[in-house]
């Protein structure tokens, strides 16, 4: 079987991934490159007569010259390919039609590489006709490339495109060598040099070559575009529009801003909580029917499917419906223009604690879930900027921390109110997620000087005219976010939570096979290892007020922070639905009445509660986060620098709280 | 020549240039910066314009031949450019005069 490599290159905006979603459909899967952070997708094509195609998306780049990892991989791509002629590669390149000078510096480059070359003339609906036909013509006689018109966005152009890559690639390969002065091995020993360690004064004459070598090339393009058929865009500028007028307003923009957020917090709190708690019902029905099939024959398989894996599975399929809407929305604010408009208002506010214009949508979705407002900081382009954006992410107080915040809040703060129309409970729970947000900007500050810059850093950023999303990627990129997710962080909670329910069933005192087999009954909390870990916890936790039994419930937090409420029922040894408001009372009733060993005190004085409180605000008490830093920064060691800092930052808080409250 | 206020004829970094004038790109400061804004098309020569500045002048909206480019302040700071005259029919947008230092 002959196999072929087709790259859809091109410059960023040019339509190069709708394009790609559109030739691919839905069996897509993440490219690899060896030793970069960059993700990009790939699917493969069967063109027919025994031919199949790996079509591969690489990230778009406005030249050979790269300075973002992005970047640097749709360049060693290009040049590697060009450098093994045994592995037959065509190039597809987008271009944005109404754009055409500025991709011309590309396709001279990738000209030079020697590789078959189809033009696609993208977003041709904002070219009339006539000039396209002749931009076309151009193409060939000018440059003896075979160019396409298409408008990925509503499927004109992709029979043709379809067609055109079936053909055999000797119909597109360019005979006459273009006038570039470098050859492809030249530039492949310019990227491998590792270009961060290179001496300072060999990047100053790299970038010089550079400079000249993009002044030649585009005195070159100008006179070859000077027979090129004027064509006419379509196109309405950018900018100014009457639609900027309130969107980019100083005061306005804002206003518009927190409406449109408030929109898409409302989405992922109140319309995620209809298909979320649809799942976790399904769950339950599931684990009960689970247990009444098994129950008697194989009472220990049926207790870890019911109390293990079922749970676990549930812990990540109930964020699945989140993270569709928050995807979905962050699709709708890129592909409309907002996005791009949103980060130039608020870039320097944002800079100036260290981070970026782009970080502003991660940080508001961090309100819902840091787990996928990681994944979305990938379009910032500096590295410092992201790093910062996502180390911080996790003190927006995520919704797994609400149910937390609820059950605590009643011990520490009186049911009145203030003014009589604020509520003092709701008002303490405003304060700690302002809490999140204030540590947030105190991190970032911090981390503005910690974390070194590597790379280069600016905000530059283009401005795209608005447009309506494109349906199939409103549906298409979210699911692909959510397998994504799934596969990825879902595995390792899917681990933890068996690990967690295995340390809590089974304790030092009792045989392991007899429990399963179901001969002996699990131990009772205290007695397991989560109860042994508890207790062993106990010195290190004390000094901010908690017994073992929070320790217990510090560590099964790890899961997901929500399993507190569900960990003190157990504790406090209560049967049934810890969210059903009868069981509820009654835990806090029972809470309430517990004393500190040795005292006539309430365990859970207000002390104790608000020093768990500001615990919950800060702590990293989130395995599905730490596998999120991980698979971003494929390295260790940001997610354990995350989970150091945070729990410092935790425990310090928690420790000030408790000594000031036992003051006053 | 700086930015002298009341010529017709100015040049200045691009920071200080006025809104909605057309603005000729004179150089750029050398740069990591500066060899991407090239590589978009915003090269000696250029005819560019200013669409929007963001309040407090952090920040401006920039068009490049089809296309707009928002930058902060301190990054045009890296193009310097020239205004008061008038586009010349002949100097069309492909046309670059001089190279960069």
């Amino acid at each position: 079987m002959m196999r072929r490599r087709i790259y859809v290159a091109g410059n960023p905006n040019s339509g190069k991934s709708t394009l790609f979603n559109a030739l691919s459909g839905l069996h897509q899967k993440t490219a690899n490159f060896p030793g970069v952070t960059v993700e990009s997708l790939q699917s493969t094509l069967d063109l027919g007569n025994g031919v199949m195609a790996d079509l591969v998306d690489l990230p778009g780049t406005y030249s050979l010259y790269p300075q973002s990892e992005d970047e640097k991989v749709a360049c060693r791509e290009l040049i590697q390919a060009s450098l093994e002629p045994q592995t037959p590669t065509l190039i597809l390149l987008v271009l944005d039609a109404s754009n055409l000078f500025r991709s011309m510096l590309l396709i001279s480059q990738i000209r030079d590489l020697n590789l078959p070359m189809l033009v696609v003339l993208n977003k041709a609906d904002r070219v009339s006709s006539p000039s396209l036909k002749g931009v076309i013509q151009w193409f060939s006689d000018e440059l003896g490339l075979v160019a396409v018109a298409a408008d990925a966005r509503k499927g004109r152009g992709l029979p043709e495109i379809q067609r055109a890559i079936r053909k055999p690639l000797e119909a597109y390969t360019v005979g006459q060598r273009g006038a570039g002065p470098s050859p492809a091995d030249q530039w492949m020993q310019l990227y491998d040099s590792p270009g961060a360690s290179s001496p300072p004064a060999r990047q100053e004459e790299i970038r010089r070559q550079h400079s000249k070598e993009t002044v030649e090339r585009y005195s070159l393009i100008a006179a070859q575009l000077k027979s090129c058929p004027v064509h006419e865009t379509k196109a309405k500028p950018a900018l100014p529009n009457s639609m900027d007028k309130v969107l980019l307003h100083p005061f306005w923009g804002y206003v518009v801003f927190v409406a449109v957020m408030s929109l898409m917090f409302q989405a992922l709190f109140a319309w995620a909580s209809y298909p979320m708690d649809g799942i976790e019902s399904m769950m339950l029905w599931a684990a009960d029917y689970t247990q009444q099939a098994l129950q008697s024959q194989y009472p220990g398989w049926s207790r870890f499917l019911v109390q293990g894996l079922i749970p676990g599975i549930s812990g990540v399929l109930v964020f699945v419906p989140q993270i569709f809407l928050l995807f979905f929305f962050l699709v709708v604010l890129e592909e409309s223009g907002y996005m791009s408009r949103v980060s130039y208002l608020m870039d320097h506010g944002l800079k100036s604690i260290g981070l970026n214009g782009k970080s502003i949508v991660p940080m508001i979705g961090g309100f819902a879930c840091a787990v996928p407002s990681i994944t979305a900081t990938r379009n910032i382009v500096s590295w410092k900027e992201r790093m910062a954006t996502i180390m911080v992410l996790p003190l927006m107080s995520c919704s797994a921390r609400l149910p937390v915040y609820a059950l605590l809040i009643q011990f520490a703060v009186p049911g009145g109110y203030w003014l009589g129309i604020f509520s003092l409970q709701g008002l303490t729970m405003m304060g700690l997620y302002l809490l999140g947000v204030v540590a947030a900007i105190g991190s970032a500050l911090a981390m503005k000087y910690w974390i070194k810059p590597k790379g280069p850093s600016y905000f530059m950023l283009e401005i795209a005219p608005y447009q309506w999303p494109v349906s199939r990627n409103l549906w298409q990129v979210p699911v692909r976010y959510c397998v994504n997710f799934v596969q990825g962080a879902g595995k390792v909670i899917v681990l933890v939570s068996v690990l967690l329910w295995a340390l809590s069933s089974f304790g030092p005192r009792n045989n392991l096979m007899a429990t399963l087999r179901g001969q002996e009954e699990a131990p009772p909390l205290e007695q397991s290892y989560a109860g042994v870990l508890g207790r062993a916890l106990e010195p290190v936790v004390k000094p901010l007020g908690f017994d073992w039994k929070i320790g217990i419930a510090l560590v099964t937090s790890f899961a997901a922070r929500e399993v507190f409420v569900g960990t003190m029922a157990t504790i406090y040894g209560l049967e049934g639905d810890p969210d059903d408001p009868q069981t509820g009372k009654k835990l806090k009733e029972r809470m309430g009445a517990d004393l500190k060993a040795g005292t006539h005190q309430p365990m859970f004085d207000s002390a104790t509660v608000w020093s768990l409180l500001i615990f919950y605000a800060f702590a990293l008490q989130c395995m599905s986060t730490i596998a999120a830093t991980r698979m971003e920064t494929k390295s260790w060691k940001w997610p354990m620098l995350q989970l150091a800092y945070l729990s410092l930052l935790a425990y310090a808080g928690s420790f000030l709280v408790y000594r000031l409250c036992l003051l006053i | 020549m700086g930015d002298l206020p009341g010529r017709s004829n100015a040049e200045g970094y691009l920071n200080t240039a006025p809104m909605g004038k057309p603005l000729r790109v004179i150089r750029l400061i050398e740069g990591d910066l500066s060899l991407k804004l090239m590589e978009m098309g915003c090269l000696p020569g250029q005819w560019v314009e200013i669409v929007h500045r963001a309040s407090g002048g952090h920040a401006l909206a920039l068009q490049v031949a089809d296309y707009v480019l928002a930058l902060r302040a301190e990054e045009a700071r890296a193009v310097m450019v020239r205004w008061g005259e008038s586009p010349v029919a002949d100097m069309d947008f492909f046309a670059i005069t001089s190279t960069q230092g």
